[in-house]
């Protein structure tokens, strides 16, 4: 049941003394990937602060302007700045996935905790329906309803949600098994513990790491999903502009040759989710090498 | 017994490096093992002497390296040969048991494959061959009807038996050396009996020399012929086996020996030892028992302690304990 | 208010074998605590010996409510506890505790230790929340653990301090009765040393009665008046310490003692005796030690030998123990 005592190769802990001076020392994944995500966010939200040009005033005399120092990253089909259209882009494209990812995480925190806690029998029922859900195509769903539900923020926020709470169920239904067994569960059963008070004080702590790990990872999922919507005109609906509706726009008008169109919102999906896979690979090898 | 002994260790020094600095893991640890004659390096855990081990078998972790003295293997300094030569010498003569049985098994191979795995890269064995050394070293280690047992896979057998083929396993190219690192810990008491009971049988029919590393020294009592105690890195006392329990010399090695309870003497009430080792990290200047030594004078505090006594029994302290006859 | 103040009568514990599958479900029990008896009395150690396997961290757990037996009583100062419902059990609760083998799984790393003592208070809601803190301090001063220690989580500490954190959550209850699961097997022997001479000064200060389960005879004999053994699930014999390491009546018994260190054990010479023949009980009949003991009979394999008293407080469990009265 637990361990072997650690006394072969007693000197495994000497190499972990990175808490040398008990200093916090920023896993340094975490803190590029958090930097450039910060900065993402920056541009998106605090950008229309500094540059003011309105994302949707149509100036007939200047379509399809390439970048320069008038217009940084040029103009659209319709002459609107495409600076200004690329930060109110991001809103969308960064906080539905957000928001939609918090969505996940309470609900797969919720069903996991419920299913992990509950009776053998009704915990089996209950992963034996998130097998089912877990069964349908995720996109194909998302199209489903995206085609009988008017779309918003507020509504791609829940549909978003809905569709990515499984995984961490799971996730979270196993480590509270887990956790279940250990000594110290046991421990304060022994001192009456109810449920309730198991899943309040000690397993809800227990669970936080993973949840942050699996939220960062999902955000970066729910932005391509979005983007990929948005490309197929399911997203945010014009004229809103959304990271991933301005790349859908940009590529069905490649052929007038406006690379910038494409390039940059297609770099700032990129560099978006690289820099939450960046926190979320850092926080997870801070986790295990903990 | 004349000549050079089979291993000689002098001097040993491992040292890690961190932010630029060198810090000395295990320091100034020289000991002699002949042929047949099973050392007993014994500590508690972070003393250095699964370092020690470690430095012999040529399996430092990352950051740390040997940092001076030699290792002698029948007269040659290992530490001048090439990593290759060295390896390949490490291969024929020296074998290596663990704490964990499993972790040196594969446990997707049939036993007898892993037992002569090394034998047939070392001596190029065919199939008939090999199956025949496997099966007369699961003999020499006493695994009950062998023959039947070859083709079974590790998790078929008990912790005890599998511990026995990992002691096969180490024996397969006839080492000269065994370093023997808290093998039995992990098993029950009866078994480890008998595992104690096959070392030393190996040892004496086939002049087998041991290093056993252990953080408990009751085990060895009845069969190490020699003693050694680490302590934060250093030896504190170094002893045969006789002497050292007829009376131990150095106030840690008797605080070590009167914290195992004895079923004679419940009443006796066990040796409190305040305080913890240092950390290599932060290792007091003098003797580095000085902070929780009972018997601790001020030199104890300036001054590596020298050698007291002769070379039956020899304690790294500044005011030992009066040697016992024996 | 006379008698024992745990009596434990003819518990058996059965788990279903882990065989997974629908239509398979229930077909493997296994008897991990098999009509086990004995009772501890107030202020009394009874030490609980048995190696992995044996069921004596099942039976532990039965004891302090944490596993439901599947027959047989568990009475504490009278009152059989298996019967009650959860909510009278409450006022049961603070009287019986229990400390884990490994302090590292026992406290929540992400608690202080100041949470972590207070908690059984805070479940059981003992005394006036105002007053928790001082009673943590106290308690924690009481093992030996400095004041600081309140606000800093469990990782902080050293194995043997955590086990010390551990003890004084087990003692803020101010129990009657503490189940000793291994309290000392991960830990050092200087360390293992002060836990044990801990655990004998608690018991002397607060009247305490200990449960002590360990595979450790050396710790057991050196806390325990009485010891069960404990093979199997089955109890097998039962004595006062010193008669039964003087005489074990039970051959597994002797071969526990013949298997402990010499250094251990002292002088007494009990030869480790390998069975004549091997001879296997019928499933669920015979006596479960049969196939390992050198004194088995032809009965032995069909006939489950009966708990009988052989003098002064002594009761084996074999149909032909070793002389025990010498």
């Amino acid at each position: 049941m637990s361990e072997a005592a650690p006394r072969r190769w007693g000197f495994l802990p000497l190499l972990r003394w990175g808490e040398f001076g008990r200093r916090w020392r920023p896993e340094p994944l975490v803190a590029a990937g958090l930097a450039m995500f910060l900065a993402l966010a920056a541009f998106a939200w605090l950008g229309p602060l500094f540059y003011t040009a309105s994302p949707y005033a149509i100036h007939a005399h200047r379509l399809f302007l390439p970048p320069s120092l008038r217009h940084p990253l040029g103009t659209d089909d319709l002459g609107r700045s495409f600076l200004a259209r690329m930060m109110y882009g991001g809103q969308p494209s960064l906080g539905v996935a957000i928001v939609g990812s918090v969505v996940a995480m309470l609900i797969g925190l919720g069903y996991g905790m419920t299913s992990g806690l509950s009776p053998p029998r009704l915990d089996k029922a209950l992963m034996r329906l998130l097998d089912a859900i877990l069964a349908l195509p995720t996109l194909v769903l998302m199209i489903f309803f995206a085609a009988i539900v008017p779309l918003g923020p507020l509504s791609l926020i829940l549909l978003l949600g809905l569709v990515s709470w499984p995984g961490l169920a799971r996730i979270v239904r196993n480590e509270v098994l887990a956790y279940k067994e250990r000594d110290y569960v046991l421990a304060a059963r022994q001192y009456g513990a109810g449920t309730g008070y198991l899943a309040r004080r000690h397993l809800l702590r227990a669970m936080f790491p993973i949840v942050v790990v699996n939220a960062t990872f999902t955000v970066a999922d729910l932005i391509l999903t979005l983007a990929g919507l948005s490309f197929l005109g399911l997203g945010i609906q014009p004229p809103t502009p959304s990271w991933g509706g301005l790349l859908g726009n940009g590529s069905n008008l490649a052929i007038t040759g406006s690379w910038w169109l494409i390039l940059f919102p297609g770099v700032a999906i990129l560099l978006a989710i690289l820099s939450l896979n960046l926190v979320g690979q850092g926080l997870l090898n801070r986790l295990e090498g903990r | 017994m004349s000549g050079a002994p089979l291993v000689a260790v002098e001097d040993l020094r491992v040292t890690a490096r961190r932010a630029g600095r060198t810090y000395p893991i295990v320091e100034d640890v020289s000991f002699k093992i002949e042929a047949g004659g099973l050392l007993a390096l014994v500590g508690e855990s972070g003393c250095g002497k699964s370092l020690t081990a470690a430095a012999l078998l040529g399996l430092l972790p990352w950051g740390l390296a040997v940092d001076g003295g030699q290792i002698r293997l029948e007269g040659q300094n290992v530490l001048e040969l090439t990593p290759t030569q060295w390896r390949r010498l490490r291969g024929r003569k020296v074998g290596a048991v663990f704490q964990n049985p499993l972790a040196a098994l594969n446990p997707s191979l049939p036993i007898w494959k892993q037992v002569v795995e090394s034998a047939e890269l070392t001596f190029r064995l065919d199939r008939a061959a090999a199956r025949a050394r496997a099966l007369e070293l699961l003999e020499l280690v006493g695994v009950p009807q062998a023959a039947q047992r070859l083709d079974d896979y590790p998790h078929q057998f008990s912790g005890g038996m599998r511990q026995r083929v990992a002691i096969a396993l180490a024996l397969a190219c006839d080492p000269r050396l065994l370093v023997a690192d808290e093998p039995t810990t992990a098993l029950d008491l009866i078994t480890q009996a008998e595992i104690l009971r096959l070392l030393n049988r190996l040892r004496l029919e086939r002049g087998l020399a041991v290093l056993f590393i252990t953080h408990d020294l009751s085990l060895v009592a009845e069969y190490a012929d020699q003693v050694m105690v680490m302590y934060a890195g250093r030896v504190v006392e170094q002893a045969e086996a006789r002497r050292f329990f007829a009376g131990p010399r150095h106030p840690y090695s008797r605080a070590l020996l009167g914290a195992i309870p004895r079923l004679a003497t419940p009443e006796v009430r066990l040796t409190d030892i305040e305080g913890l080792p240092p950390s290599p990290f932060e290792y007091p200047p003098g003797c580095r028992f000085a902070p929780r030594c009972p018997r601790v004078i001020e030199p104890c505090r300036r001054e590596l302690p020298p050698p007291a006594g002769d070379q039956r029994q020899r304690a790294f302290c500044h005011r030992p304990f009066a040697q016992e006859p024996g | 208010m006379s008698g024992p103040l745990l009596g434990v009568e003819d518990l058996t514990i059965a788990f279903e074998q882990g065989v997974g599958g629908l239509l398979r479900r229930g077909q493997g029990l296994f008897t991990a605590v098999d009509h086990v008896s004995f009772a501890i009395g107030r202020g009394e150690c009874v030490g609980l010996i048995g190696e992995s396997g044996s069921g004596k961290t099942t039976l532990g757990r039965a004891v302090v409510q944490l596993i439901a037996p599947s027959a047989g009583l568990i009475r504490f100062d009278g009152t059989d506890l298996t019967a009650l419902p959860a909510r009278a059990l409450r006022p049961y609760r603070p009287r019986l505790q229990i400390v884990f083998q490994d302090p590292t799984e026992s406290l929540n790393p992400r608690f202080s230790v100041e949470e972590i003592v207070t908690e059984p208070l805070r479940l059981l809601k003992l005394g006036e929340r105002a007053g928790w803190r001082e009673r943590a301090l106290r308690l924690l001063r009481q093992v030996g653990v400095t004041d600081d220690a309140l606000s800093r989580p469990p990782r902080h500490f050293s194995g043997g301090q955590r086990q010390r954190i551990a003890i004084a959550r087990a003692l803020v209850t101010e129990p009657e009765l503490i189940v000793l699961d291994e309290p000392t097997s991960g830990l050092d022997v200087s360390m293992q040393a002060r836990i044990l001479n801990l655990l004998r000064d608690l018991q002397g200060r607060f009247g305490l009665s200990y449960l002590f389960i360990s595979h450790d005879i050396g710790a057991v004999s050196y806390l325990a008046a009485r010891v069960a053994v404990l093979y199997r699930g089955v109890l097998v014999e039962l004595a006062p310490t010193r008669a039964l390491i003087a005489h074990p009546a039970h051959p597994y018994t002797a071969a526990l003692l013949g298997a402990l260190p010499s250094w251990v054990r002292g002088r007494s010479e009990l030869p480790a005796a390998e069975p004549t023949r091997i001879v296997a009980a019928v499933p669920g009949q015979g006596c479960p030690y049969a196939a390992r003991c050198p004194r088995v009979l032809e009965r032995c394999r069909t006939q489950r030998p009966e708990r009988r008293a052989i003098g002064a407080g002594r009761e084996v469990a074999c149909h032909n123990p070793l002389d025990s009265a010498a």
